[in-house]
């Protein structure tokens, strides 16, 4: 790296040093052979408390603006909470129940009319594809020309199949499955760089990414999938996880995601499609430091930013990463908090945003259900600890945290689904008819009971 | 457990917890590996039958740190008296508020003085996401960075 790139600064050198001399250091002792030892104990420290309180504090007085919203009083809502209603029971079918591959292999999931694929990742991470057929999961091998498991961006279905974009050694690739002989094809390849969104405006489809100079988001279009040209796009450095509306006119709304506050911006969708300089305009979003989180006093800020942004009947729904929520007044003491929240930006037009807090779980993925959509949310862990088994040995390790699944008309509204198989992380694909196929790699976390459960989520009635 | 993994481990500990002090900060990292042993323990059982266990290992470290972000109530990520006047609180604070992913790749690659390909290895991605975490940290960074 040359010594005058930004990121070899002096003042970061000594960021890194100072981490390093304050690590710890850990003995084998610490990290003892289970024969009739302890494995490795987790400890509980009673001081956390009172640290992470100063943490607060020390948050609320340093914290940049790029990263961290501060509210200094409760007030009322410009757009309302995010609630939870009832639950709700909807109709579900078992497919299949098996263990087919090692636990938390579990990478991808497509449906297409050929049936139901799985990816997994292998030991030396490569990626291996699985068909669900009648006699259950059957692999299919690795396939060399699929990207690394975990790193493709997810697919988008278009007229005539499914395409997947991703890196393979040091280039960019989209990937088109073949409907008629379900093989994977390289369509598009950009050396050294990245693709970081695939999105269908009706029909037409557009990529965005960078090439090898990572300066400057490029865009790529296609009207078949197979042939692809650069389109015209704006200097940005935004990340787009944006959803392309089915008519193709009103617009697709992009998102920039860098840990930051994420920043909604409604595009044209002609900007890209047909060269004609359509309109930009930036999204209106509602002052987040205005959200309450049901405390006093405190910040927030969104580590993973905006993680996917959904098109369905109820408009534009976008949804970040969890919250971080610090502050609060119990009684008389100010307490920290971690709220388990994310933030749900919802659009009629991808213009006009408002802004709804979903507290007390984090949606991990959004997908249209029927006229409604579905979320698959992390809620938080009884407690930080579990006593397990391993070999023998009782030991502590971290909780699990659990999963569950829930139901929306439009975005802000949410039923828990209460009859769904046991929730490991499952993960979730629309069908063409609006159904949603889920598979669930349950695990437990002494590894006594593994399985993994693909059943489907009848939209009709 | 083979009978190897002790040494492995040896090798290996010190370059971990200092990579893991990146990812949640050195009051947690500790409890971080803690939970890697147990999960490969659980899981694998030994390291002995990998190639090169180096990257198994930091690729479990990133995984954990994922997980270990969600499910912990977290000390703060440093503390003021862990760290000399000479440094710029609002660097240390700008670095500690990137995504993990980006800062392992700052610190794998202009402080371990990695090659992107290493980087990546480590990390469990592509090259070109390791140039993109560089991208959009360096586009976070600029400005504080600039003023110095």
């Amino acid at each position: 790296m040359p010594e005058t790139d930004l990121l070899g600064h002096p003042d970061l050198r000594k960021v890194w040093n100072v981490i390093e001399s304050n690590a710890p250091t850990v003995e084998w002792t610490d990290i003892t052979s289970p024969v009739g030892q302890p494995v490795t104990t987790r400890r509980i420290r009673p001081a956390r408390k009172a640290v992470a309180l100063l943490a607060v504090v020390a948050l609320v007085l340093f914290a940049g603006n790029e990263t961290v919203g501060v509210f200094a009083a409760r007030r009322a809502l410009a757009a309302g909470p995010a609630v939870a209603e009832p639950p709700i029971q909807l109709q579900i079918e078992t497919i299949h129940n098996s263990k087919p591959w090692p636990a938390e292999a579990l990478r991808d999931l497509s449906v297409n009319d050929n049936g139901i694929f799985a990816h997994t990742a292998t030991p030396d991470d490569a990626s291996e594809q699985w068909q669900l057929t009648d006699a259950g999961w059957t692999n299919l091998g690795v396939d060399a020309s699929l990207v690394t498991a975990g790193e493709t961006v997810d697919g988008i279905r278009y007229v005539a199949g499914r395409l997947h974009a991703g890196e393979a050694e040091d280039t960019a690739v989209i990937l088109r499955l073949d409907p008629e002989s379900e093989d994977w094809e390289t369509v598009f390849t950009v050396t050294g760089g990245n693709i970081a969104a695939l999105i269908n405006v009706g029909g037409q489809l557009v990529a965005f990414g960078h090439e090898e100079d990572y300066e400057t988001l490029r865009a790529w279009k296609s009207v078949d999938g197979t042939s692809w040209t650069s389109a015209e796009v704006e200097q940005s450095d935004s990340a787009y996880v944006g959803s392309g509306t089915s008519d193709g006119k009103v617009g697709v709304a992009v998102g920039y995601q860098d840990g930051s506050l994420p920043l909604i911006e409604r595009r044209d969708a002609s900007i890209w499609l047909d060269d004609s300089k359509g309109s930009t305009s930036a999204a209106a979003l509602p002052d987040l430091g205005s959200l309450g989180f049901g405390y006093s006093i405190g910040g927030f800020r969104i580590p993973d930013g905006l993680e996917d942004v959904v098109h369905g009947e109820q408009g534009f729904v976008a949804y970040t990463g969890y919250l971080q929520v610090w502050g609060g007044f119990e009684g008389l003491t100010l307490q920290p908090r971690e709220a388990w929240a994310s933030l749900v930006l919802r659009s009629n037009d991808g213009n006009q945003w408002t802004a709804h807090v979903l507290t007390d779980f984090a949606i991990y993925q959004m997908v249209p259900f029927g006229d409604g959509l579905l979320a698959a949310a992390a809620l938080p862990p009884d407690s930080d600890t579990q006593t397990i088994e391993v070999d023998g040995v009782t030991t502590e390790a971290a909780s699990a945290v659990a999963n569950k699944l829930y139901y929306s008309d439009d975005g802000l509204t949410w039923r828990e689904l209460t009859n769904s198989p046991e929730l490991g992380k499952p993960l979730l694909a629309t069908t063409d008819g609006g159904d949603v196929l889920a598979i669930d790699e349950y695990s437990a976390e002494d590894k006594t009971m593994n399985t993994t459960t693909a059943y489907v989520i009848l939209s009709g009635e | 457990m083979g009978v190897n993994d002790e040494a492995i481990w040896r090798k290996h500990s010190g370059e971990l917890v200092r990579f893991a002090s990146v990812l949640v900060g050195p009051g947690d990292a500790e409890d971080l590996l803690s939970s890697v042993v147990v999960r490969i323990l659980s899981s694998r059982g030994s390291l002995e039958s990998l190639d090169d266990p180096r990257p198994y290992l930091f690729r479990a470290v990133v995984n954990e740190a994922k997980n270990f972000r969600r499910r912990s109530r977290r000390a703060p990520l440093m503390t003021e008296d862990q760290y000399s006047v000479e440094l710029r609180p609002e660097v240390l604070h700008a670095v500690m508020g990137l995504p993990p992913q980006q800062r392992a790749a700052v610190y794998l690659t202009y402080w371990r003085d990695l090659p992107i390909s290493e980087t990546s290895e480590l990390l469990g991605c592509r090259p070109g996401t390791v140039k993109r975490y560089l991208f959009l940290a360096r586009n976070r960074l600029k400005e504080l960075l600039s003023d110095a």
